[in-house]
């Protein structure tokens, strides 16, 4: 409450007496705010760069309502606009040296808006009305290089709205200038004034009484598990079990459920296959290659593009009865098809009972079987050579010599037999003998050819102790 | 394929050798060679090629000759051929067509418009058709540049 006066029946209330009525209650209401803390801007008055165009000034929100030291109400409505170019006492704010700066604070103040003039009992003129006001302030402090230039001090009866940097050339003041550390901003309660019930806590010091301390212990404590969740994070070893560590799985891949189950997992799989890095040196190079059922027909054991060429695309097919090495070949599951149509295909084919050498020499796109094949039959009865199928020619060597060995004009006759290289797949239906150096002995005829081989026979009449011969080519077909 | 047309009067041969083609009218030919003991009747010789002076022997297929193992390869049609040569030679010459080392007659009709729809001749081997036709042909230009073949 306030001090007061009681004025009386018939006082003649003087003009002194009847101020000291408005004074006492005007000192008890700005009792009350400094009594209770009420110090500092309210809301409002918050700076930014003059807009639309930024200058050498800074605009203040409204509405903006504040407490100086000694209670008074500091308030505006409208937005304010701060001249930073000069200060209250006019003088320039400008930088001067370049690299230097200066700083600038920017205050408000209480004040009184007088008006309503009357005219007294003493013919004097005075103003009735004297309204709560406020005024900005705008103070500077020494030129000094960046960084080491001192800020004005605070004022007793004023309150720091904000501080402004000032440099060297500058034309514009923009949010980086704008510096809010100081700013006297009201304060509802001290969080050491406010108490706290910390009977319940699990992991701040029961100990603490107010909101101070209780932030101050949780400061404490974040500190402490952010120093250890650091320390775990860079653990070189003994982290983090992996066996608590969860795998998402989106794609359904693993049958774990923690990562050391999937890692357990993947270099279970990959060490069927290969030698593992603790496993010393090879880290990473194939073991035995095992594969399981794979399909049925004739399915693709291996492949490899070797050095990109289609036509050395290399490939490995099995199925119920042989493995297949092929070039430019694969099977597509009715014919072989080629990777290049430019070049020849080519391969073998193994199996229990036989081996084939296979060409294919036609070009085709794809095609059901190789053109040309050589098979070695193991099992077969006759087995000690290859067996040609497809459009086969052969070329060989063929001689006949003979002698007269009496001593008169006589009938010599000269014969054999020629083995073919590889056993035909038919006998053959044309010999060819061509002649290479023939004497007095004429072209053999050919009979009981065969699969492997065919007779020659040719006959001479020669003078007593004559000689004859024919050497030459065959060529046959089949 | 060295038999590459029959017709009713002549067979045209294309010499394995030198790649000349003979035409040999069939009247001029005969079945078997030797005589005597050392008679062979399953041989068709022709005369020595015009070019190069080879004999080519045609050669019937034996007695019990299974199936070709290729039906339908040019060793397939050729065997044909001969043996069909062989058969209608034979029977001009009033064989039998039976017996061991003796004339038989060739393939049937049947079997010869099955395989030869267009008339006794061979077909041009797929290899054949694949042969460059001059210098510019682009496969040969193909396997110059290394992109062809091999």
């Amino acid at each position: 409450m306030a001090d007061r006066v009681d004025y009386y029946f018939r006082q003649k209330v003087t003009e002194a007496e009847l101020d000291l009525g408005f004074e006492l209650l005007e000192r008890a209401d700005r009792n009350l705010a400094a009594d209770i803390g009420l110090f500092g801007i309210v809301s409002g008055a918050v700076p930014a760069p003059h807009s639309p165009l930024p200058g050498l000034s800074v605009d203040l929100t409204a509405p903006a309502r504040a407490y100086d030291r000694a209670g008074q109400r500091v308030f505006f409505g409208t937005g304010q606009t701060v001249d930073c170019s000069v200060d209250h006492n006019g003088l320039p704010t400008e930088v001067t040296a370049a690299g230097n700066e200066r700083w600038l604070s920017v205050f408000l103040r209480f004040s009184r808006s007088l008006s309503d003039p009357r005219t007294d009992g003493n013919s004097q003129q005075v103003l009735f009305r004297r309204d709560e006001s406020f005024e900005l302030v705008v103070r500077q402090g020494p030129e000094a290089p960046a960084g080491s230039a001192p800020r004005p001090l605070l004022e007793e009866a004023e309150l720091l709205v904000c501080d402004v940097r000032r440099t060297a050339g500058q034309t514009q003041i923009v949010g980086t200038d704008l510096d809010l550390t100081r700013r006297q901003a009201f304060v509802f309660a001290p969080a050491g004034a406010v108490l706290v019930v910390a009977g319940l806590w699990k992991a701040l010091a029961t100990t603490a009484s107010t909101v101070q301390q209780a932030l101050d212990s949780a400061d404490a404590l974040l500190a402490q598990q952010g120093g250890r969740l650091g320390a775990h994070l860079e653990a070189a070893a003994g982290a983090h079990a992996a066996s608590a560590v969860a795998v998402a799985d989106a794609g359904g891949l693993l049958n774990a459920a923690h990562v050391e189950g999937a890692l357990a997992e993947i270099l279970g799989a990959f060490g069927a296959g290969h030698v593992r890095a603790n496993e010393g040196a090879n880290a990473g190079l194939h073991r035995a290659i095992r594969q399981p059922v794979l399909g049925a027909g004739r399915v693709l054991l291996f492949e490899s593009g070797v050095t990109g060429a289609n036509e050395t695309r290399l490939r490995a097919y099995g199925d119920d009865g042989s493995v297949w090495v092929t070039f430019n070949a694969a099977w597509n599951g009715a014919a072989w098809a080629r990777d290049t149509a430019s070049f020849y295909a080519g391969g073998f084919r193994f199996a229990r009972h036989e081996f084939a050498f296979l060409h294919d020499d036609l070009l085709a796109p794809a095609f059901a079987d190789f053109a040309k094949q050589w098979t070695l039959r193991m099992n077969a009865e006759v087995n000690s050579g290859f067996e040609t199928s497809g459009a086969v020619r052969e070329v060989g060597r063929l001689g006949l010599h003979t002698r007269n060995p009496t001593l008169a004009v006589a009938n010599a006759t000269a014969g054999g037999a020629v083995t073919f290289r590889s056993r035909f797949p038919a006998t053959p239906s044309s010999i060819t003998l061509a002649p290479k150096a023939s004497f007095k002995l004429p072209t053999p005829s050919v009979f009981e050819a065969d699969r492997d081989g065919f007779g020659v026979f040719a006959h001479a009449s020669l003078t007593a102790d004559a000689v004859a011969y024919w050497h030459g080519t065959y060529t046959a077909v089949a | 394929m060295t038999v590459a047309e029959l017709s009713a009067t002549e067979l045209v041969q294309a010499c394995v050798v030198c790649g000349a083609q003979n035409r040999l009218p069939l009247a001029t030919l005969r079945v078997g060679l030797g005589e005597g003991e050392e008679r062979r009747t399953s041989t068709v010789a022709l005369p020595p090629c015009a070019s190069c002076g080879a004999s080519e022997f045609l050669l019937r297929s034996p007695e019990g000759e299974p199936p070709h193992p290729a039906p339908g390869s040019p060793g397939h049609l050729h065997r044909l051929l001969v043996d069909h040569l062989y058969g209608r030679l034979a029977l001009a010459e009033g064989g039998d067509g039976g017996g061991p080392g003796r004339p038989r007659p060739g393939p049937s009709d049947e079997e010869l418009r099955r395989w030869f729809p267009g008339g006794l001749r061979m077909p041009p081997s797929k290899a054949e058709a694949l042969r460059p036709t001059g210098p510019d042909d682009p496969l040969l230009r193909a396997i110059a540049a290394g992109k062809g073949r091999g």
